[in-house]
């Protein structure tokens, strides 16, 4: 790892994503360049270049207002996307925790005496628990006013 | 100018702009990092203005795309990987998605575009003007202090280093957060309730 | 007269012996540049950071050719499941299909509607295609490889970026595609393409839940986000992580088809309703763009779903054979493995495709809500319980609580008398006249 052009010495993987990065925007603009320069052009007019719904003249524009579902769709999906990405960190931690030896994961002084005193991964797992338990407390809460009702 | 023109003119500004940046980070001690921050920082800049001075919403969100990514690609410049990805996933994934919606939602007919009138343009420029004031003379009020290596160690994962954190030192903080999401679910319940006829 | 041949070229391209010498035309010519360059590529392959930009050449060019391969297999699919022979007219057996459909596409005229938001309208498709191409970074196609001419002990990664947040690359990577469909369904100002493109936000945020929770399940029991280590863990244990997670499968599974936008979740083109959903104003490449990207993303998806439970390049459930050879000639056989596992999961997401008929959109949204989202949330707290009781690795305990998870969620669906992906309850009944 040492010829990529790396951000920093850590990092030197996100050097290679970059690279990717540039590699296919790169591809994507070539395809629609040459989309444009080798596709004919032929004449424009309003029929033509017009919207197409079938055949029927369109009516309005298409960017109107919505349901507010979608609304709430993207709010739930914010919720449980926080939720989730709290539980990551525990998740890669967890099954580490165990022996108490392994300093590579719990590092911290505390956490070491916890594991030491025999708390160990069952204190974590009641930490995750309570953490679960009150939001299933909402999700049960808003099951019930009919928050995940489609019609 | 046509949009051809106007487009090889922002191009070649781009390129200038990128070779500046590469000529200060070659001044620099390290090149390639400064360099790199360099760009994610103009790129910062450039899509946050783009955002203010666009005059259709879904365009402003467009930019807002880059102005997050930008930060996510600080983020890995701090070694902070985990923060990086938390924030491609919520706030590009999510939040921007949110805000869009939103905004649809709200508006007579956001679409349209909005322009400002001059008082607006006004006060606007007064309140930004004096934010911009307060920042600079922070930046300059003092000696920064200088912590030697803050960047975490490849060694122990940053996911890791986190998960010990919340689950030792920030836990109530931690179950805290469950409260608070709680309150979001019962927000979400309240905008769902059956419409009255 | 049934369709005969009368130019050259149709006649060159319709034989049999065009195919082969054309292959072996290629394989020569490959062969002796590769021979010829030798000393040159022998040091940039045993150079972890120059192997890495070959295999991301490499990927690229791999996963476009799938791509290409995906189309004709797809219709060949379709073919046989719909009783019919499917492309079998430009050249032997519908082979150079492919070519033709992207030779098409590039010979169409690049068009923009006159009321579409032009740069948006652009930007779409460049995002679907970049968006899915990234993906593939993260796959740990063979294992560790040591060239024989390297120092002992050393060896190459053959993954193109070995990250420690892995799995929440691909997951950061997914929720950016949604933009492509948001941007594709509003830049077009058209009603179908609008619908199209908010039906499939709502669809994709909701599917990502239940996709984040199932990959939770396996995280937790393996302590590590990185995708190599996963794969090494179960090559080595020779146990694959589907046999302890088999309900976390599904739901990855089932999140996967919804994230992908295939069928039975392909609301957000549905031709029926939407004509084209959200790529309706689209033609020429920038079509061929969300095509690429579609299918793209399905392969890195079966790649995924390959490394996390079927393990990788594993070649069998048991055992552990494999898991510690470094050598070149292994490292062909493994990718080998993994590369005919992906492909078994792409034919049977072509061949579900063709078998099962789309969801409508309520019933899309209470299968992951009600359905997948608190089945998920019993498996993470499941999943937990066994780690804590340090039972994570053992089948029987695992499969126990599996049994269990899946048989409480049957009884209370059973309990509540509506079915996930049934009628609705304040639906009338149709009146179904005498026949």
């Amino acid at each position: 790892m040492n010829n990529v052009p790396s951000a920093a010495p850590a990092n030197s993987d996100y050097g290679s994503i970059a690279i990717l990065i540039t590699i296919v925007t790169a591809l994507a603009l070539a395809i629609l360049i040459a989309s444009h320069l080798i596709g004919p052009k032929r004449r424009r007019g309003p029929i033509k270049h017009g919207t197409y719904e079938s055949g029927v003249q369109p009516i309005g524009t298409a960017r109107r207002r919505f349901n507010v579902r979608f609304y709430l769709v993207a709010m739930l999906f914010l919720l449980f996307d926080v939720e989730i990405l709290f539980f990551f960190p525990w998740a890669s931690l967890f099954s580490r925790i165990k022996a108490a030896g392994d300093t590579g994961a719990v590092h911290h002084v505390w956490a070491t005496a916890m594991v030491e005193g025999g708390f160990g991964s069952g204190f974590f797992l009641v930490e995750m628990l309570i953490f679960i338990g009150i939001l299933f407390v909402g999700y049960v809460y808003a099951w019930r006013k009919g928050v995940f009702q489609w019609d | 100018m046509s949009e051809n023109t106007q487009l090889l003119v922002f191009g070649l500004l781009a390129l200038l702009v990128l070779a500046l940046f590469a000529g200060i980070a070659l001044l620099s001690e390290k090149p390639v990092e400064t360099f790199v921050f360099y760009v994610f920082a103009g790129a910062m800049v450039l899509s946050s203005a783009a955002i203010v001075f666009s005059k259709n919403i879904v365009r402003s969100a467009t930019w807002l795309l880059g102005t997050l990514g930008s930060a996510a690609g600080l983020f890995l410049l701090l070694s902070a990987n985990y923060l990086a990805a938390i924030q491609l996933i919520v706030y590009a994934g999510g939040i921007l998605i949110l805000i869009v919606f939103g905004v649809m939602l709200t508006a007579k007919n956001p679409f349209l575009g909005f322009a400002a009138r001059p008082r607006e343009l006004l006060i606007a420029g007064v309140v930004g003007v004096v934010l911009f004031a307060g920042l600079v003379s922070v930046m300059f009020a003092g000696p920064w202090p200088q912590v030697p290596n803050a960047t975490p160690s490849s060694e122990v994962a940053p996911v890791h280093a986190i998960g010990t954190a919340l689950l030792t030192t920030y836990l109530v903080p931690f179950e805290i957060v469950s409260v608070l999401l709680l309150a979001v679910m019962i927000g979400a319940a309240y905008l769902a309730r059956p419409e009255k006829r | 007269m049934p369709d005969t041949p009368t130019k050259t070229y149709d006649l060159l391209l319709r034989r049999r012996s065009t195919l082969i010498i054309a292959a072996v035309g290629a394989a020569v010519l490959g062969g002796g540049l590769t021979l010829v360059l030798w000393p040159w590529i022998k040091p940039l392959l045993s150079a972890q950071s120059t192997f890495s930009i070959l295999l991301m050449v490499a990927g690229i060019g791999i996963l476009l050719s799938a791509f290409a391969i995906c189309t004709l297999a797809e219709r060949k699919i379709a073919g046989f499941v719909q009783d019919r022979r499917g492309p079998n007219r430009v050249g032997f057996w519908g082979l150079f299909q492919p070519v033709a459909d992207g030779l098409k596409f590039l010979l169409k005229e690049d068009f923009i509607p006159a009321r579409a938001d032009r740069p948006v309208f652009l930007l779409a498709p460049c995002i679907a295609l970049v968006v899915s191409l990234l993906g593939f970074a993260i796959i740990p196609w063979a294992g560790e490889i040591h060239w024989p001419w390297m120092p002992a002990g050393h060896t190459v990664s053959t993954q193109v970026a070995s990250i420690n947040v892995g799995v929440l690359y691909l997951l950061a990577t997914g929720s950016l595609s949604v933009y492509a469909v948001v941007l594709a369904g509003w830049a077009s100002n058209n009603k179908y393409a609008h619908f199209g493109g908010l039906r499939a936000t709502a669809q994709m945020l909701s599917y990502e839940v239940p996709l984040g929770l199932g990959l939770l399940c396996v995280l937790l029991a393996c302590g590590t986000l990185r995708l190599e280590e996963i794969v090494q863990q179960q090559a080595a244990s020779g146990v694959w992580n589907v046999f302890l997670h088999p309900l976390a499968f599904l739901l990855v599974l089932i999140s996967t088809f919804a994230e992908t936008n295939r069928t039975p979740f392909d609301l957000a083109e549905a031709e029926q309703e939407l004509v084209g959903g959200f790529h309706t104003e689209y033609s020429s490449m920038k079509f061929a763009m969300f095509f690429i990207g579609e299918y793209t993303h399905m392969i890195t998806a079966s790649a995924l779903m390959v490394a996390l439970f079927f393990g990788g390049w594993a070649p069998l459930p048991f055992g552990g054979f494999l898991a510690d050879s470094t050598a070149w000639g292994w490292a062909l056989v493994k990718f080998g493995i993994y590369a005919g596992k992906v492909s078994l999961f792409i034919g049977f997401f072509m061949l579900i495709r063709w078998t099962i008929p789309r969801f409508r959109f309520d019933q899309l949204m209470r299968l992951a809500w009600k359905g997948l989202v608190p089945i998920g949330m019993a498996m993470v707290v499941g999943s937990g319980v066994l780690v804590a009781l340090e039972r994570e690795r053992n089948v029987f305990w695992s499969l126990v609580v599996n049994v269990a998870l899946l048989s409480a969620a049957l009884g209370v669906a059973r309990l509540s008398k509506q079915e996930i992906t049934g009628r609705q309850a304040n639906m009338p009944e149709i009146e179904v006249g005498p026949v």
